[in-house]
């Protein structure tokens, strides 16, 4: 590792020298690097479901329905100070924001247990 | 059947490598001033699960905190080790090498910035009086009763968020742009400020690290920053570039 990670006063920034998530690394070896001649490149399975999963795709009025109910709970009166301190104590929407990922991150778990159990029956 | 990671210099030492595919031993093939990182790996396809996908990436992260790498997309297979020196590092060895000096120094870091989603959105409302309007006309409304209102508020919020999107990606990027050679800005959904792949030379990292400092200092309570990092170059090799 050619740097470490460095101490931060805050907590808004997570640093790692490395893909530690499987979004990440989708992010990055899918469909980025080098691409030696077609012919040499054998078949992955898997991948469309993958960036099918990995990918969001939004239809247009969902959206927006969801903005609205999002805005429609906020709480106004609330102080920016205790706003944050929810944050980081893990409440609230923030959790929900994550929802996606980690979405996508189950996805390649259960697919990924698959391949362990037929691995198991080889 | 052989499995390539990525190219580096033959003088690379490679002690410490991290298992490969399924967990095979990494080794290497040379040819010509060029190393393959390399594995066995048995029968014709690969499957992109997660461990493997995993090993891959370590793979190329171990071997760039050592020196310059060319990562290989996941999936690269050659029929066997003979196969990687004559069909790929043989015919490509001036393509290859010349990509190895042009990123001789430079690493790949990799920024996301979340919306602390709730937060922005009191933002939105607190700013824009018709948006403000309009929730209260359509708060404490049955579901069905407002649902062109509730569509309407939603639109006129996406439609901010978009603005404020565009307005943080500008400000973001103005802080990180001088520091790095290239950059790649990638499209996000909208929960995302940005997403952005930035090509920095190693002695500018520590730079880097105070400038996202700085930003997550900035932005503290309303964006998130995930900051990888140094990577190899993912986002920037390719042979079209070469020459």
């Amino acid at each position: 590792m050619a740097v470490a990670t460095r101490g931060t006063a805050s907590n808004y920034l997570q640093r790692a020298p490395s893909p530690s998530g499987l979004v990440d690394v989708v992010d990055l070896i899918l469909d980025k690097g080098l691409v030696i001649d077609a012919y040499i490149r054998v078949s992955v399975i898997g991948i469309e479901l993958i960036t099918i999963d990995a990918r969001i795709v939004i239809a247009s009025v969902d959206t927006y329905l969801r903005f609205a109910e999002a805005v429609n709970r906020l709480d106004l009166t609330q102080t920016e100070a205790a706003g944050l301190k929810e944050l980081r104590e893990g409440g609230g929407d923030h959790d929900k924001g994550k929802g996606m990922v980690e979405g996508a991150k189950e996805a390649f778990s259960r697919d990924d247990k698959k391949e362990k159990e037929r691995a198991g029956k080889d | 059947m052989t499995v390539v990671y990525g190219i580096v210099p033959a003088e690379t030492p490679l002690d410490g490598a991290p298992p490969g595919i399924a967990g095979a031993p990494v080794g290497r093939v040379t040819a010509g001033g060029l190393a393959a990182l390399v594995s066995p790996v048995e029968g014709d396809e690969l499957r992109a699960t997660r461990r493997d996908l995993l090993s891959h990436s370590a793979v190329l992260e171990h071997a760039v905190a050592a020196g310059p790498v060319l990562p290989l997309r996941f999936g690269t297979v050659l029929r066997d080790e003979d196969a990687v020196a004559r069909e790929l590092l043989e015919p490509r060895r001036d393509e290859l090498a010349g990509l190895l000096r042009r990123f001789e120094r430079l690493v790949e870091l990799r920024v996301k910035a979340f919306y602390v989603e709730e937060e922005v959105l009191r933002e939105i409302v607190r700013s824009d009086p018709a948006i403000a309007r309009l929730r209260e006309s359509t708060q404490g409304v049955p579901g069905e009763a407002a649902y062109a209102q509730r569509v309407r508020l939603g639109e006129a919020v996406a439609r901010a968020l978009d603005a404020r999107r565009q307005r943080d990606a500008d400000s973001i990027l103005a802080r990180l742009q001088p520091l790095a050679e290239d950059l790649v800005v990638e499209e996000a959904d909208s929960r995302l400020a940005l997403t952005a792949s930035f090509l920095v030379d190693r002695r500018r990292v520590e730079a880097f690290d105070e400038a996202m400092d700085d930003l997550a200092r900035a932005h503290e309570g309303r964006i998130t920053f995930k900051y990888l990092g140094p990577l190899p170059p993912h986002s920037f090799v390719s042979f079209s570039e070469a020459g």
